[in-house]
């Protein structure tokens, strides 16, 4: 199942929409949304995924982190807090 | 003996007598003229200072119109438009598209207030509005028609209100709301003294700088002779406002935080693009912000103080937005660049030296998506334009219709709220509080993402751009130089 | 000048002639020259005869129609009559 997501790649201008699959890591929406921003921003190597305020673990799949339709997630780099 | 003007034209102006027949409320359904609905004796004493008769309205329109044209026969043929900079071209085609149809809509907006206005010399005024409207619809489609064969994208002067191009349903979504949507009382609010006398003079005299300076004597012409009529009618403002203030202050105030927040972002893009990206560096006199300052903040906050009215409570937001907000528009929007009707440029290590030196707050967080964009071009080398484009459909917010770029690129306000069973996502603040003010207004209202999901357009960007939007290859927007600028040769 | 008020006037003989009447008939005034026009401000009060324009320019200057032709913004709430204008605001600063 399909699961939209808001993305946000610290450093980039916009907001952009990311079609993950609930049984998708989150390791793997925040590559995607890496390479989505990747005109904008260049990649990071290491980065930390939020999302209501929490930091998601990155083995863990979309709906196990509880992410549902049209939530927002930021990938920020993995120093900052 | 002839009179005098001032000595018959009151008598000419107030012609309002009490119905002996029919009831007021018949005349002027509240639905039609607007809240509050008031006696006639509140709106008596409604006071137009700049006033025309009928026979000098003629008179001085003939000779603007004579004036413009003779201009647009000397210097406004498409031989004077083809030795522009390309990136001055792209100025023009956002504001032909945006602005002219527009116009039409206010004549539609003003033909309501010169029938449902509740006095009669706001009437009379509204409806010289109306045929002003009617003026500054015809007079840029007839300047621009002729350069349609030279360049498909000036097509998009009449085109783009009837397309559903992201651009076009955020503008629509304001211009539906402000000048059809609108009874009398919103429409002098919005249109009159928000709109008029602050937004319109940014982009039709400030810009008109920007047009002396390129050398483009046709557009800073009409430019300012579509503004002398403006600064005629939008007199209707001040005293509705003042009017409405007496008897409802809180709605006064609340149209006015409202209409200001929404009309920022529209000349963020329009008028922003223009000033700081698509005027050649070589003749920009100021810096959009310092435009701002000129046309907007030193008199905005003076005439709110003026009718007795407070600067909205969002006030910090928006200044701050005045070093981010059209630099986050336009860096996205280069970036999906196809997905509008003229061409961008990249900014180079001239344009970026002076775009630090005029936004010191922000342009550290800004300059390093503009050298990616450079890297990603020396990686590609000229012409490959996907290489520097985004691929990905983008998030749109559910009151203005824009991209989401509230913030900075550190800090996004984008925020998602859930409310009766659905998601909504808002660019900002302000944005959102006006929405929650008025639900009943937006909710129902489908925006790209929402059709993509339900499957009503396409979620392939470029079949979004060629079947949704309307664009074709030869109009879609490209880098201006292809991605062979001097600066990225090495 | 926060508490300014006056035309903003398209750089034309008619435009001018209106900047030098200012000048004649007020005192603190601020003309900013943008090229493609000329802002006027003058502390809290500005007052336009057009008789003053009439000297300046050496013809027959129409109150509003000929002012309404040079000026596409001002600044301040505005009264005109046959033959002044005034642009002022209504409170003190």
């Amino acid at each position: 199942m399909l699961v939209p997501l808001y993305g946000f790649v610290a450093g980039d201008t916009l907001g952009i929409l990311v079609l993950a699959r609930d049984d998708e890591t989150i390791a793997s929406v925040a590559a995607q949304l890496q390479r989505a921003a990747t005109v904008r921003v260049r990649p990071r190597a290491r980065v930390r995924v939020l999302a209501r305020g929490a930091v998601l673990d990155p083995a863990a799949t979309v709906s196990a982190s509880g992410l549902t339709a049209l939530d927002r997630i930021d990938v920020v780099a993995a120093e900052e807090p | 003996m002839k009179l005098a003007r001032d000595d018959w034209f009151d008598l000419a102006r107030k012609l309002d007598w009490t119905y002996g027949y029919v009831g007021e409320r018949d005349v002027f359904p509240e639905e039609a003229s607007g809240a509050p609905w008031l006696p006639h004796d509140a709106w008596a004493g409604w006071n137009e200072p700049f006033r025309t008769t009928y026979a000098e309205y003629v008179a001085t329109q003939a000779q603007k119109e004579a004036a413009v044209h003779a201009v647009r026969e000397a210097v406004g043929r498409p031989e004077d438009f083809q030795r522009h900079d390309r990136r001055w071209l792209s100025a023009l085609k956002l504001h032909a598209a945006t602005l002219p149809l527009a116009e039409f809509a206010a004549t539609i907006g003003n033909l309501r207030a010169a029938r449902f206005a509740r006095d009669s010399a706001w009437r009379g005024t509204a409806l010289l509005g109306a045929l002003d409207e009617l003026r500054h619809t015809q007079l840029p489609l007839v300047a621009l028609h002729d350069l349609v064969k030279w360049d498909r994208q000036f097509d998009w002067t009449h085109r783009f209100y009837h397309s559903n191009d992201w651009v076009a349903i955020a503008a629509r979504h304001v211009m539906d709301e402000m000048l059809l949507a609108a009874d009398p009382i919103e429409l002098a609010v919005a249109t009159n003294f928000v709109f008029e006398t602050g937004f319109t003079n940014l982009q039709f005299v400030g810009l008109s700088a920007m047009a002396h300076d390129v050398g483009d004597r046709m557009f800073e012409t009409m430019l300012k002779s579509i503004q002398t009529d403006e600064a005629r009618h939008a007199q209707i403002g001040p005293t509705v406002v003042r009017t409405l203030v007496a008897h409802d202050r809180a709605r006064a105030q609340r149209l006015v935080d409202k209409w200001f927040w929404r009309h920022w972002l529209l000349f963020a893009v329009v008028t922003g693009f223009a000033m700081d990206y698509l005027t050649p560096l070589a003749h920009r006199r100021s810096s959009f912000k310092e435009f701002m300052q000129e046309w907007v903040l030193d008199q905005f906050a003076r005439s709110l103080a003026d009718v007795g009215l407070e600067l909205p409570a969002y006030w910090p937001t928006f200044l701050e937005s005045l070093d981010w907000y059209h630099h986050m528009v336009y860096a996205s929007a280069y970036t999906y660049r196809a997905t509008v009707w003229f061409d961008l440029a990249v900014p180079g290590p001239d344009e970026r030296a002076w775009l630090r030196a005029k936004y010191p707050a922000s342009w550290d967080a800004l300059d390093p998506v503009w050298e990616r964009v450079a890297e990603r071009w020396r990686e590609s080398g000229p012409g490959v334009e996907w290489y520097t484009h985004g691929t990905t459909p983008v998030g749109f917010c559910s009151l203005c219709q824009l991209v989401l770029c509230g913030g900075t690129p550190a800090r996004n306000t984008a925020q998602v709220v859930d409310r009766d069973g659905r998601r909504y996502i808002f660019c900002s603040e302000p944005c959102r509080t006006i929405f929650e003010a008025e639900p009943e207004r937006y909710a129902e209202h489908r925006d790209v993402v929402k059709q993509i999901l339900a499957g009503e357009a396409p979620a392939n960007l470029l079949e979004l751009l060629r079947t949704h939007f309307g664009l074709t290859q030869d109009e879609w927007g490209k880098d201006v130089a292809g991605g062979d600028y001097p600066w990225l040769r090495r | 000048m926060t508490d300014g008020v006056g035309p903003v006037l398209e750089a034309s003989d008619g435009g001018r002639a209106v900047v030098e009447a200012i000048r004649a008939d007020n005192t603190g005034v601020v003309v900013l020259d943008r090229g493609a026009y000329l802002r006027v401000l003058v502390p809290h009060r500005c007052i336009l005869r057009r008789a003053a324009i009439e000297r300046a320019l050496g013809r027959p200057f129409a109150f509003p129609s000929d002012l309404e032709l040079v000026m596409p913004a001002f600044q301040g709430n505005v009264t005109i009559t046959d033959d002044e204008v005034v642009w002022a605001w209504s409170s003190s600063g």
